[in-house]
């Protein structure tokens, strides 16, 4: 059976690459509820590498469970849940392994203990997936170099989800391109070639077949001749600039000149570094670290950069364009010089910084150099929101819908890993007193706190298949993200509301 | 024994503080979920996961059409799918495997064309949900369910539930007919395949594309007469990415790959099992709160992205009033 055919319809979205990491992640999952099950379901299928499911051996197959969970069968009433769902799971695709670990005692006692960093083979796991923020597992987690936690839970019709990772370091962030075509600071090679195309004496079927690149290039040229070297800036310049296109036309129908014309206004698109990456070359000052391939890579474009004027290497991509394929290989072949030329540079200043001699393949360094534009990179935090304040710092002070949800969920949590168990309708009291405890009078108990507050509890602790559903699936695209490392994942918190069908991310500081 | 309704039953015991002031909750809400019939269309990435959530979530009479048999690239989604199912119908399939999973639960499976259906099959439903990945058969349900409505009486109102996916993105809309926009009102939001000019496929190929193009629609026909172009038989694929290599190296151009011409013929989209889970879960949640009244429902489009961290939009896509199926209904 070939894995290419199996995997097609993923293999599009994140290449071989992507799915190798899949193949070689592997995954704890602690003491599974609805929705980490159906997280795992949505890795599995794809060819997650190996998973081991932590439960306590008194969690057994309940009556309950067989009412709403589908990775059972009735016949397994009264059987470990660890070792059921491993094997129903398993059951998805045998490309993945698992293993059941069953604990003595309860989750929780398990997670309380001391010696929790010895009790079991953390480390080798790239992901911890749980429901609830055990505090000892996220303080776990902070002394582990390459585990990282995600936590999604289910209750009523709503979800949240977080994701624990020291930081995001994104090269393939499949960003919609806004290609650096150099068009206003063309380069020798490129105006050379323009140079030779004389487009007066060229017959009307040749005309018709010019890259509108070039077009665009000699009215530049022409548009600076008039104008004293300057480049059009304002709106009623660049209106001149396209009037000098217009104005070439040798007939209604040249496809190339409307291309030229409707392309105009990106030529004036900021090219040089964006935003977000400057904030990247900014981080360098702190994070830099010579042993990390990441840094080492940004350092080096930093100084490719720096000596080139601001520019970034090209990429050595053009977009499809009207002409004769000869006029298009021939343009597409001086930006592919162009690449290569700027690639040399790049890796004569990566090989200076690399003193420690770190193996990087060329395969690697083109694919960072053809998204260098659109890096990411974010840091992480691991805070605990235990009391008010920090509450504030990231939700504000005001309790609408979101805010409530989130409070709710923080606040049944602390019930959960208090009492272990669930809070119902007739703990309402007691769940308000919690809140105001927690708020501190710094923030008042609304309306809609209440109402949400009430929607949660009335459900007794069960959970909806179909939040839990969608939070598996928000929660699995993520981690599929964090281990194919493509895209850009969640940073670092969700909150998703099923009855408006709505949700809202927040960042926690 | 059965499944009880343990855990779905204190949704319907008691009544939420969003729920509309006219509900009631009780036993005669538990009643309506397990006895209202639903329609399941398409039992691909989507449909095996509303089959899945139908049956998790209380519904016990569910109906499902599907006119295509199990593939081997299914199955990294299809999860109710096992190789050795490879070639058999999938609507049967898939309601074998779920029925077998959940006592109880009832699936009626139709291997075969929605159109093969007619009015009074469609009248028989409360909800439809649809996981079609074709624009032409999501059209023909909607035109099927617009045309059962009769004014003079409330049940002949079917609500369809409409999912999509594409990558790491998909949508999910709820359709009144007549009522809300329906699936045509909001046809120009939707986007069709790429096509290129004839001229350049022919004189001015310039990418990998241009040249699988030419392959597949001109060269074809001239060798093979009236045998038609057959993407899923291998030897038929292989000819086609020879050949499409062939004039690729003739004209200087480079990316020809095999899966490439399977993407380009069979205009492949990608997709994955969670995107999938959010869309079906998104639809059969709305099908819950319809069927039950237990919330207030989508008004009435949702699209969600993770492309770019997590992204959902929600909003009220407006009826057309020139609507050629909708329109002065
Ligand atoms: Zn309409």
């Amino acid at each position: 059976m070939s894995k290419e055919e199996k995997y097609d319809r993923q293999l599009r979205l994140w290449q071989s690459s992507g799915q190798s990491n899949l193949e070689h992640s592997r995954i704890v999952l602690v003491s599974p509820n609805l929705a980490s099950l159906e997280l795992m379901k949505n890795l599995i299928l794809p060819g997650l590498g190996h998973f081991t499911i932590l439960d306590s051996e008194e969690n057994v197959i309940t009556e309950e469970d067989l009412s709403n969970n589908f990775y059972i069968t009735e016949d397994q009433l009264g059987l470990s849940k660890a070792e059921v769902f491993a094997s129903n799971l398993n059951e998805l695709n045998l490309d993945s392994t698992h293993e059941v670990v069953k604990i003595e005692g309860t989750v929780q006692d398990f997670l309380a203990s001391d010696d929790l960093s010895d009790k079991f083979p953390w480390n080798s796991y790239d992901f911890i997936v749980a429901n609830w923020q055990f505090p000892s597992l996220i303080d776990l987690v902070q002394g582990l170099s390459n585990t990282s936690l995600i936590v999604v839970n289910s209750l009523s019709f709503f979800g949240t989800l977080r994701i624990f990772q020291k930081s995001y370091k994104f090269i393939e962030t499949h960003s919609e391109k806004m290609l650096d075509l150099r068009l206003l600071n063309p380069w020798k090679e490129l105006t050379d070639y323009s140079d030779s195309i004389d487009l007066e004496a060229l017959d009307l079927q040749e005309h018709s077949q010019i890259p509108f690149l070039i077009i665009q290039l000699k009215a530049m040229e022409e548009y600076k001749r008039q104008h004293g070297g300057e480049l059009p800036k304002a709106y009623s310049d660049r209106k001149v600039y396209k009037a000098i296109i217009q104005g070439w036309k040798k007939s209604y129908d040249e496809l190339n000149f409307d291309e030229a014309l409707t392309n105009s206004n990106k030529i004036f698109n900021p090219q040089k570094v964006p935003e977000d990456l400057q904030k990247i070359f900014d981080s360098l000052e702190g994070d830099f670290d010579a042993k990390d391939k990441y840094w080492l890579l940004v350092k080096a474009l930093k100084i490719f950069v720096d000596s080139n004027d601001g520019n970034l290497p090209l990429t050595g991509e053009i977009p499809d364009m009207d002409s004769t394929t000869e006029n298009y290989m021939t343009l597409k072949g001086i930006y592919k010089d162009k690449f290569s030329k700027d690639l040399t540079n790049f890796e004569g200043h990566l090989q200076e910084l690399n003193v420690n001699e770190i193996k990087f393949t060329t395969d690697e360094i083109v694919k960072f150099i053809k998204n260098s534009k659109y890096l990411y990179y974010s840091k992480l935090s691991s805070k605990l929101i235990n009391n008010v304040d920090l509450f504030i710092e990231d939700f504000g002070s005001e309790l609408s819908e979101f805010q409530s949800i989130i409070l709710s969920f923080i606040m049944i949590e602390n019930y959960y890993l208090q009492f272990n168990t669930i809070p119902s309708l007739t703990d309402i009291n007691a769940l308000l007193n919690i809140t105001k405890l927690f708020l501190n009078n710094k923030i008042q108990i609304t309306e809609t706190y209440e109402k949400v507050l009430y929607e949660i509890l009335r459900v007794e602790g069960k959970e909806l298949a179909n939040i839990s559903s969608i939070m598996g699936g928000i929660g699995a695209q993520e981690l599929l993200k964090l281990i194919t490392l493509q895209y850009k994942p969640l940073d670092d918190f969700l909150v998703f509301d099923g009855i408006r069908s709505v949700s809202e991310r927040y960042k926690i500081k | 024994m059965t499944r009880t309704n343990i855990a779905i039953r204190p949704y319907l015991r008691t009544k939420g503080k969003f729920a509309d002031e006219e509900y009631e909750p009780g036993e005669e809400v538990l009643y309506a979920l397990t006895t209202s019939k639903i329609l399941v269309l398409g039992a691909g990435g989507l449909g095996c996961e509303i089959l899945k959530n139908l049956a998790s979530s209380g519904f016990k009479e569910i109906h499902v059409i599907d006119m295509d048999t199990i593939d081997l690239s299914n199955l990294n989604r299809q999860f109710l799918f096992r190789t050795q199912d490879i070639g058999r119908p999938k609507a049967e399939v898939a309601a074998e495997y779920v029925m077998k999973r959940f006592k109880g639960v009832n699936i009626i499976p139709y291997y075969g064309k929605l159109q093969d259906k007619d009015e009074a099959y469609y009248a028989q439903f409360q909800v439809v949900i649809s996981g079609l990945d074709s624009i032409e058969a999501r059209r023909w349900i909607n035109n099927t369910l617009v045309n059962l409505v009769d004014p003079e009486d409330a049940s002949s109102v079917k609500f369809l539930i409409d999912g999509g996916t594409e990558g790491f993105r998909g949508q999910t809309k709820v359709i009144i007919p007549t009522f809300t926009a329906c699936y045509e009102c909001s046809l120009d939001t939707i986007s069709g395949q790429t096509t290129y000019p004839m001229c350049t496929i022919t004189n001015n190929p310039r990418l990998p594309e241009h040249c699988i193009e030419y392959v597949s629609t001109i060269e074809w026909p001239q060798s093979h007469k009236d045998q038609k172009l057959d993407m899923d038989d291998p030897e038929h694929v292989t000819w086609l990415h020879e050949r499409s290599l062939a004039r690729a190296k003739e004209f200087g151009i480079e990316g020809i790959t095999r899966s490439l011409c399977l993407g380009v013929v069979k205009n492949i989209i990608p997709a994955i099992a969670s995107t999938n889970a959010i869309i079906a879960a998104s639809c059969c949640n709305e099908a819950f709160k319809i069927v039950t009244s237990s919330n207030p429902i989508l008004e009435n489009f949702m699209m969600y992205s993770g492309n770019d961290s997590v992204f959902t939009y929600t909003f009220a896509y407006e009826r057309k009033d020139d609507c050629p199926v909708c329109g002065g209904l």
